[in-house]
């Protein structure tokens, strides 16, 4: 019986494929082998036989309707496109089917990813279910003898967390832990964040940052960043725009969150995580089971580290696709340039006015040259200085500080969003600072499939 | 590349959209033939041909021209056939287990009986082309893009995009499930 390697060897051989100590290997091996000499034999004639299938020809020209149908869908190649769309910025007739397309390319895109890693899931989902009665419901779909409710519907004026936790979920959850179940009865002892985890899985009338007319080839499948060619066309593209909004449909956005969180701090990105989204995936919330659409905002990063990133994140996820087979958390991401209406929809969910962030501090490490010192700092650096004062000073060469680092921020978008008065956004918008040239904005987009 | 290619190119790109047409023309046999092979049926072809070029003529400024024109048409039409072929078999497999037809189609033994060369070559052809039919879409995509387009391992590598050491491996199984299925009878 041929080894594996000498069959292969021979395939190749009659592809004309190797060079020449490997051809003198084969013609050793068919000196030698009987059976290496019928397998060649039937391998040529299967190549011969596939060579001399007819060859199939057009019987008409293809131009006229190709080009009819380019005229009619009224298509252009990008850089005319993105002209045109730079002189003309109300959206044209082809621009609402093309999002309809996209629409349907990302929902294709999400089962795909969905099915591929269910089977996995699914025997998760067996254990969990074990014992799995009608009384798992969440607390909020029930009546006080334990029925299932029918909840109205959220309404659209209220935007807070407790507006939308008023809708019932539409799947059965498993069953909550005591303290959660306490923390979501009614009664004056609700926390804040007893309110944001009672909160129902995404729902449509609050998803964000609405597809973007994509093409296929604005899909990238994070596996494929290892080969060269494909990271150095992502590379190309990425230097087009200055900003870009990236998407990821996810079976489970809170462990998608978690590798991409290893990832960026690995890399001495630091996050702000925002209350409400640190609410939506405490322990809790895992048990639960609750999904969340999440968004991550970092700038200030160059195609370079952004590839980089984003080969980490397939990395770690075939390290654990190795243990758990399918287990693939972020596979792939679709691509685009970062709209105003994206951009809006960011100053919105980061409780800012208008389509623009305010401008970082200008001057050096993110600290403002123009506003005066405090006194109490301007002493404390004149006693540094003279020796005086409790922090040793610095010696030549050495750094006292950690350098600063960058921050990114995560926040929830559907079916919670951040409070007006979140911390975390603060922090984001202080730490900003003036960003490098040929760097990058990235919105990361964390979906949830099933939404 | 191509410098008539790249002037037809850089015209379109200039907004003379009809030089798309030139394209078209240049190249629509040879991408019908190696699409046909994918797809098997030839109004899937045409659909699938028509389809890659109207996403090449979108995705005109991407190309670099690093490769030969010819090899970046292929690659979108064979992603464009594959992805076609992979929607295909989901509804044929639906088909199945709602007892449908069978996609293949049935033994013809009566062919046998008549012994003429012509007849023997054409009954060949037939199983060849079940048998390259029944494989996986990347194991006919690169037998095709192989023995009837006549592609080096390199270019194959470019046009899926796939290193090429997985092109080899990858043809090493597809000619050792073809055969299989040639001998079983299958094609």
């Amino acid at each position: 019986m041929l080894s594996e390697t000498c069959r292969e060897l021979l395939a190749a051989y009659v592809d004309g494929e190797l060079n020449t100590r490997q051809q003198d290997a084969v013609r050793r091996l068919l000196h030698g082998s009987a059976e290496a000499r019928e397998m060649l034999r039937r391998m040529q004639g299967d190549a011969a036989a596939l060579r001399q299938l007819p060859r199939q020809r057009l019987d008409r020209d293809l131009s006229g309707p190709v080009m009819r149908m380019i005229a009619e869908r009224g298509l252009r190649p990008e850089s005319q496109r993105h002209r045109l769309e730079a002189r003309r910025p109300n959206l044209s007739a082809w621009a609402g089917f093309s999002a309809a397309a996209a629409a349907l390319l990302l929902v294709a895109l999400g089962s795909y990813l969905y099915f591929s890693t269910s089977q996995e899931n699914g025997r998760d989902d067996a254990v969990v279910a074990k014992g799995k009665t009608d009384l798992t419901a969440r607390p909020s779909e029930r009546g006080k003898d334990g029925s299932r409710q029918t909840s109205p519907p959220p309404s659209p004026k209220k935007d807070t967390a407790i507006a939308v936790a008023e809708k019932a979920p539409e799947t059965e959850l498993v069953p909550p832990p005591a303290q959660a179940l306490a923390a979501n009865e009614p009664g004056p002892a609700k926390t804040p964040e007893a309110e944001v985890l009672a909160a129902p899985d995404p729902v449509a009338g609050m998803e964000m940052f609405k597809v973007a007319p994509v093409t296929q080839l604005q899909i990238v499948k994070l596996a494929d960043l290892d080969m060269a060619p494909r990271r150095q066309q992502l590379l190309t593209d990425l230097r087009k725009e200055p900003a870009y909004r990236m998407e990821s449909p996810v079976k489970d956005s809170i462990r998608a969150f978690d590798r991409l969180q290893s990832v960026l701090t690995a890399r001495g990105i630091g996050l702000a995580i925002d209350q409400t989204a640190q609410a939506r995936m405490n322990a809790s919330a895992r048990l639960m089971k609750i999904k969340t659409n999440f968004v991550l905002y970092v700038e200030d990063v160059t195609p370079d580290e952004l590839v980089q990133l984003l080969q980490s994140v397939a990395a770690e996820d075939r390290k654990t696709d190795k243990t758990k087979k399918g287990d693939f958390l972020i596979e792939a991401v679709v691509v685009n340039a970062m709209t105003d209406a994206d951009r809006e929809e960011l100053c919105k969910l980061m409780g800012q006015k208008g389509r623009k962030l305010p401008d970082p501090p200008s001057g050096p490490l993110g600290t403002d040259v123009r506003k005066p010192v405090a006194d109490k700092t301007a002493d404390d650096i004149a006693k540094s200085l003279t020796g005086q004062s409790a922090m040793p000073r610095p010696e030549p060469g050495k750094m006292t500080t950690k350098p600063q680092e960058r921050l990114a921020l995560a926040m929830p978008y559907n079916p919670v969003r951040p409070r007006s008065d979140s911390p975390e956004i603060k922090r984001f918008l202080g730490h900003r600072k003036p960003p490098r040239p040929g760097s990058l904005q990235v919105l990361l987009v964390l979906r949830e499939m099933s939404s | 590349m191509n410098a008539d290619d790249q002037r037809w190119i850089d015209r379109c790109l200039d907004g003379e959209s009809a030089a798309f047409g030139e394209l078209v023309r240049r190249y629509q046999d040879r991408l019908y033939n190696t699409v046909y092979r994918l797809v098997e049926n030839p109004d899937d072809a045409l659909d699938v041909v028509q389809d890659a070029f109207l996403n090449a003529y979108q995705s005109l400024d991407g190309f670099k021209g690093d490769s030969l024109f010819f090899t970046w048409l292929y690659r979108i039409a064979v992603n464009t056939a594959i992805s076609h072929k992979r929607k295909q078999r989901v509804l044929l497999s639906i088909d199945a287990g709602l007892g449908g037809a069978s996609s293949v189609e049935p033994h013809d033994d009566s062919a046998y009986s008549r012994p003429s060369e012509s007849l023997e070559r054409a009954e060949q052809e037939q199983r060849v082309q079940h048998a390259l039919a029944r494989l996986s879409p990347e194991h006919r995509t690169v037998l095709v893009l192989k023995e009837m387009e006549g592609q080096k391992y390199e270019e194959i590598a470019d046009i899926l995009g796939v290193p090429i050491g997985t092109v080899r491996s990858r043809l090493h199984r597809a000619r050792a499930e073809l055969r299989e299925l040639l001998e079983k009878g299958d094609g």
